[in-house]
């Protein structure tokens, strides 16, 4: 693991550089702007970069009595993207699992996650709706892979275990014995209050027997049913296909999402979410209950508080949680 | 300076009773007029939604004309009439969002009067001409259908 | 002051059994926020709250209970009265079934424009008297904080209520903010005018916040929705957004009520109330109408007179 410090402009002078070539979220450049070059596009969605709002996964044709296919090979060119731990966490742990299963891996997303390089900035500003701590985030998280800048004193600090992939690494200079000791202390204790605030092991579980509980139709009565949420998710990967086109076409491959009443509506008019109720109920056991108990404990969830954030009538997830947490084994 | 060979394409929704009738006059009366326009009947002026002109835009059309019996003669006895309320505003709404005005253009053709149909297209035609191809509003997925 | 008076009001109905159930705003976690709450409790009634942050039209939450027996009370401003009224019109929910709790409203603040310019306030700093808002104490510009719709507010009082919270504002406001929302748009030139819709449009991801949080757009089936036949596609292209506005605009003409809770639920904050609010202002200009102002005058969709605008007709 290589680390270091550089100095405020040595490192925009880095940025500006690969400028042309950097995502950076939007998160990233509201809380520091002059992380965000005037070549350097923005993204309202970390998920933006690899799993994309619209894509097409293969074209097709009638001809000679059979259906033709030609699988659209997906090609990206090599890029950075720059986010906060929260999001870059959604990438590593929820979307790549989701996508990057090794029977069904996503050729479009492969391709785009191979060619990214992840800048993650610690966050220095969290937001009054943030709760990453509460599952299993932390503010200083990093991934050995990505490159981890994180504001400190005047100046920035460095790390990775890929120093080949960031020539920034160069251009830093080493830290002396105290300013290591500090940022250790630092990362501890992001870590110990994180471990401390943690949902209980036994959520995944107790939220499932909670299934049939009447409280779920009190907390959903004002959602909207509305997508912003899941459309502003880092973690939410669901997504709708359809065939445009009817002789001549493309396969196309959109977001979608669970708080849609058309979403689960089948063939036959049956509909196993009807109501607000279902849905909202299937949205927070899905990131809370389904996806932990499927992946050992991982919330599907990173707590980055955007859906509460932009939510019209401020449906609060991490509310919703806590309140019927308390009701797992009627523990006050 | 290069002739550009491209023709536009409008789509025309027709009244069944007036306009349809009107512009199978001119047909029959041989009266020339520019081969552009692609005619879809409907029974009233007043039955076309605003969303069949969306879609029309939508699916590439060039320019939109829509003719009904003048007012006071609707067959329906008052189709027209909502109908010049809704296209006022649809045509208020659409040249406020961008769109030129030049693409949408709307006529009172009875069935006597296939000399004006045959002026009306030529008219229509005269105006998108110079706008060029449509290409706001199209929908980015070109298919067959 | 006022929150204790509807406290009561709303007590009282609970008790009484006047209403079975409240339709109201609540507080949150987070000072600048409220959300939509239901109360069918005399005890839940404390929870009730009204501040410039009660933003949601809690007309939209009717729509749940077209077919069932409850009484309702709702808190309405004076744009959610009007959009009971434009309901009540369409049918879609009897007049006796309800109690509206009319709120004279001062405005809404706008949370963006609240951080940017007043980034330490918290609520109690804001005052509203009669001659303006003040902010400690001093009077200040409400085009500073108060949301872009809110400015230009023709209906400060609600035109149908039951009981008035607050006193009877004489005149709106905002009456000198009329022009602002609409002209810059005007005074462009059409491809300009496209340019700048293009720019919005392209951040459009089509998540339906604003139509789903409109008390009028109660369709089963919207068309956006729509697969057979399909007039947008799922997919947020540019051209597809801005048609998906433009039908909406269209199916809203007339029916409109101004409250602006479309543009204040757009998570990527484009200003989408701009499109229906200059329909309304062309139909107010040709056609004399406004949405939700009395049950008599027909829908101006459906009426007609002999002489209507007609010479864009050829």
């Amino acid at each position: 693991m290589k680390s270091g410090k550089i100095t405020k402009n040595d490192l925009i002078q880095w940025l500006k550089i690969h400028q042309k070539n950097f995502l950076v979220t939007e998160r990233v450049a509201h809380h520091q702007p002059e992380l965000l070059c005037d070549q350097s596009k923005e993204i309202k969605n970390i998920k933006e970069a690899l799993f994309l709002p619209w894509d097409k996964l293969f074209n097709y044709h009638w001809e000679n009595q059979k259906w033709n296919v030609e699988n659209i090979q997906p090609s990206a060119s090599p890029r950075f993207l720059m986010a906060l731990p929260c999001e870059t966490r959604a990438i590593y742990e929820v979307l790549d699992r989701v996508f990057l299963q090794p029977s069904e891996t996503e050729s479009g997303y492969a391709a785009r996650r191979q060619g990214l390089k992840m800048v993650i900035v610690g966050c220095v500003n969290p937001e009054p709706t943030c709760f990453c701590h509460l599952v299993g985030g932390n503010p200083y998280w990093s991934h050995p892979d990505a490159l981890f800048i994180l504001p400190f004193h005047d100046e920035y600090y460095l790390e990775t275990n890929l120093p080949e992939q960031f020539d920034i690494m160069e251009k830093g200079t080493t830290l002396n014995k105290a300013e290591k000791e500090e940022i250790e202390v630092l990362r501890k204790q992001m870590e110990e209050k994180a471990n401390q605030e943690k949902l209980p092991e036994d959520v995944p579980q107790g939220l499932y027997d909670l299934f049939e509980d009447q409280e779920w139709e009190d907390l959903s009565w004002k959602c909207l049913n509305c997508g912003a949420c899941t459309f502003l998710c880092p973690t939410c990967q669901c997504f709708d296909m359809s065939a445009e086109g009817r002789l001549k076409g493309f396969q196309l491959k959109t977001w979608d999402s669970c708080m849609f009443p058309k979403f689960t509506l089948h063939a036959s008019g049956h509909n196993p979410r009807p109501t607000f109720k279902e849905r909202v109920r299937q949205r927070v056991l899905h990131k809370f209950s389904y996806f932990p108990l499927r992946e050992e404990g991982l919330y599907g969830c990173v707590g980055c508080g955007k859906c509460i954030e932009i939510c019209p009538v401020n449906w609060n997830i991490r509310e919703a949680v806590e309140r019927m947490v308390k009701k797992i084994g009627n523990r006050s | 300076m290069i002739e550009s060979s491209w023709e536009p394409k409008i789509v025309a929704f027709l009244c069944h009773w007036c306009s349809y009738a009107g512009a199978d006059l001119a047909g029959v009366s041989r009266m020339q007029y520019p081969p552009n326009i692609r005619v879809i009947r409907v029974p009233c002026s007043g039955a076309i939604n605003p969303l069949y002109i969306f879609k029309a835009l939508r699916e590439g059309a060039d320019g939109v004309l829509v003719s009904g019996c003048h007012p006071g003669d609707c067959h329906y006895i008052s189709g027209n009439y909502y109908a010049r309320r809704k296209f006022y505003i649809l045509k208020e709404l659409l040249v406020w969002a961008g769109i030129e005005a030049d693409r949408i253009h709307f006529s009172w053709v009875s069935a006597s009067e296939g000399q004006k149909f045959s002026e009306v297209v030529t008219e229509v035609v005269n105006a998108v001409k110079p706008l060029g191809p449509s290409r706001k509003l199209v929908k980015e997925f070109s298919t067959d259908v | 002051m006022f929150e204790s008076i509807l406290i009561d009001l709303a007590k009282k109905l609970l008790r009484e059994k006047t209403v079975d159930l409240i339709i109201g705003y609540g507080s949150t976690h987070y000072p600048f926020r409220t959300e939509p709450i239901v109360i069918n409790q005399e005890e839940q009634a404390d929870a009730l709250v009204w501040n410039p942050f009660c933003g949601n039209n809690l007309a939209r939450y009717l729509k749940y209970y077209k077919n069932t027996q409850h009484k309702i009370a709702l808190m309405v401003k004076g744009c959610d009265s009007r959009a009971v009224q434009v309901l009540l019109k369409e049918d879609q929910i009897k007049r006796d079934r309800l109690y509206l709790i009319g709120l004279s409203c001062p405005g809404l603040v706008n949370r963006e424009k609240l951080q940017k310019q007043f980034p330490q306030a918290s609520p109690e700093d804001f005052e509203w008297k009669e001659t303006g808002w003040f902010y400690h104490g001093e009077q200040i510009d409400p085009e500073l904080f108060l949301e872009k719709t809110c400015l230009r507010c023709r209906y400060p009082n609600p035109p149908e209520y039951d009981q008035l919270i607050g006193k009877l504002q004489t005149t709106s406001p905002y009456q000198t903010y009329q022009k602002d929302y609409l002209d810059p748009i005007d005074n462009l030139s059409s491809e300009e005018r496209w340019d700048r819709w293009s720019k919005e449009m392209r951040k459009c991801i089509r998540c339906y916040a604003c139509r789903n949080s409109c008390p009028l757009c109660y369709c089963q089936e919207c068309f956006a929705d729509s697969t057979q036949p399909q007039w947008v596609s799922p997919a947020p292209t540019p051209s597809d957004n801005f048609l998906f506005h433009l039908v909406r605009t269209m199916h809203m003409a007339g029916r409109c009520v101004e409250c602006g809770a479309c543009e204040r639920a757009c998570p990527v904050s484009i200003p989408i109330a701009q499109l229906p609010l200059k329909v309304e202002a062309i139909i107010r200009e040709q056609f004399q109408f406004e949405a939700g102002t009395d049950q008599e005058s027909a829908a101006p969709l459906l009426t007609y007179r002999e002489n209507d605008p007609g010479d864009f007709v050829k």
